[in-house]
């Protein structure tokens, strides 16, 4: 799994990227993904250097993917058994 | 023949005579170092001294049993959520969280930069030591001193990021924004997963729970249905240390402490929030570096070394008897280290702490679960959970009313001591 992350402002739809900001998952059609990818307009990131805040908390951000959390933080921070 | 006034120089018999002394003055002397040495072996160990007295408090025999039975109806019946309540909630605090991310700097090329991972921030800021906390001189380290200044520079964690004061405060801040958000998103999230078709949640974390956890789970207090009373051991650390340590001074409020300590009639929230950190340090026995870290850390600013010793010293003239304790305590954390001349003692710190935080920490927990179960005696059924320090009850009760029966159970087990209980709504 690949987080998207806008380099430069973009503008999709009425939303609004700064830079360094996570694209949700699926926003864009995979052809413009690689379009932009190659002008440079995305960076493409691999989970393990840089997580989806989207698939982390699915359940409140809406996507249908999710990403787990860590060991560390599932023991630290979760409510437990 | 009368010997010659001046002894020839360096005569072939004299210096062979010379040598001989010689080696024989240098043997005398090793042997002598020797033998010291073997004496300081042999010599017997200086005696420790015995932990003081440590007072325990006078549980009811049938205590663990009857907490036992409790711990099973509080999970049994669980805790009911609003399962529309907690996603709405989660959606809302979603939103803050990517304002946060958007907000935290990264910087032309810090896209790459994870703000959910502690790693990745601290390799972004370069935020390895604390630059503006001296480094620990060759001359202390061959010394041996400045061991504890030079732990406290170390950046190990979120709770540390504070101490990277190369960056802006803001900076700092906003990347402690996002994090606050991430673990109580983190904490919600379980909430939701963990509820049952039924709309209750069960788990263990209601029975005893402390710390950080708690701290989240009161985030998310709006979303747990029905109506809710908390009961809260007031200024629960105090009393119990000055419990221990037969302190009877009156506890003190942070507020006045701050308007001591800072000179001011209307002290701001940061200092009333530092006083109160500086309180728990020393109640905790913590000094020097590592009271500043352990204040620092609670405050995520950083406070001036000096003046935290100045006030903490100031509390322990106040507080005599906390004092006394603490010392008596540690005096008993001392051991012998080296051989011979190189013999002294040493502190050992990582076991008086362990022993300390051990200490407080169960007494803490037995208050609790007394308070816990002076509630249910009252109010049977209501206790839906209770914590290191307070107990919430679901219902329409007036613990407040009956407070005293309440703390029946406590006062038993703590002679000659009054717990304050603070009752509101939730």
């Amino acid at each position: 799994m690949t987080t998207l992350i806008a380099i430069r402002h973009c503008q999709i739809g009425d939303r609004n990227f700064a830079h360094g900001e996570e694209l949700p998952p699926g926003l864009l059609p995979r052809e413009v993904v690689d379009r932009w990818l190659d002008e440079g307009s995305l960076k493409e990131y691999d989970t393990a250097e840089r997580r989806s805040l989207y698939r982390l908390f699915a359940p409140f951000s809406g996507v249908k993917e999710r990403e787990p959390l860590s060991r560390n933080e599932l023991t630290e921070l979760t409510v437990g058994d | 023949m009368t010997e010659p006034y001046l002894r020839p120089l360096l005569g072939e018999a004299d210096s062979r005579e010379r040598q001989r002394h010689d080696a024989d003055e240098a043997a005398r002397i090793a042997s002598h170092e020797q033998m010291a040495y073997d004496a300081g072996l042999g010599r017997p160990r200086v005696t420790q001294p015995e932990l003081p007295p440590i007072k325990a408090p006078e549980l009811p025999p049938d205590f663990g049993q009857r907490i036992a039975e409790l711990d099973d109806a509080i999970y049994c019946k669980g805790v009911a959520l609003d399962r529309d309540k907690l996603v709405a909630l989660g959606k809302e605090r979603f939103s803050g969280l990517l304002a946060a991310d958007r907000k935290a700097p990264r910087g032309r090329s810090g896209s790459g930069i994870d703000l959910t991972s502690f790693e990745s921030v601290q390799y972004a800021l370069q935020a390895f030591e604390a630059s503006s906390i001296p480094a620990r001189k060759m001359s202390e380290q061959l010394a041996g001193s400045g061991k504890e200044r030079e732990q406290v520079r170390l950046i190990t964690g979120w709770p540390d990021l504070w101490k990277a004061t190369h960056e802006r405060q803001e900076v700092i801040e906003d990347l402690y924004s996002f994090h606050d958000l991430f673990e109580s998103l983190v904490f919600g999230q379980s909430l939701l997963e963990r509820v049952s078709p039924d709309g209750r949640l069960r788990s263990h974390f209601f029975c005893g729970a402390k710390g950080r956890k708690v701290e989240l789970f009161k985030q998310w207090l709006a979303v747990v249905q029905g109506s809710l009373v908390s009961v809260t051991l007031r200024d629960a650390l105090w009393h119990v240390v000055s419990w221990l340590a037969g302190e009877k001074s009156e506890s003190p409020e942070p507020v006045e402490l701050a308007r001591d300590f800072f000179g001011v009639r209307s002290p701001s929230l940061p200092q009333v929030r530092l006083t109160q950190a500086l309180l728990e340090g020393f109640l905790l026995d913590y000094t020097g570096w590592p009271l500043w870290e352990q204040v620092g850390r609670a405050t995520r600013s950083m406070p001036e070394e000096g003046r935290l010793s100045a006030w903490r010293a100031a509390l322990a003239r106040r507080y005599g008897r906390v004092t006394d304790f603490h010392a008596a305590v540690r005096a008993t954390f001392y051991r012998d280290v080296g051989y011979g001349f190189e013999r002294h003692n040493e502190f050992e710190s990582v076991r008086h702490r362990a022993f300390l935080d051990a200490t407080v920490q169960a007494l803490l927990a037995q208050a609790s679960a007394l308070l816990a179960l002076g509630i249910e005696e009252i109010f049977a059924g209501s206790v839906i959970a209770w914590f290191q320090g307070s107990v919430l009850l679901e219902g329409e009760h007036k613990p407040k009313d009956k407070s005293v029966s309440i703390g029946r159970q406590l006062a038993a087990a703590f002679p000659g001591f009054t717990f304050e209980l603070e009752v509101k709504p939730s």
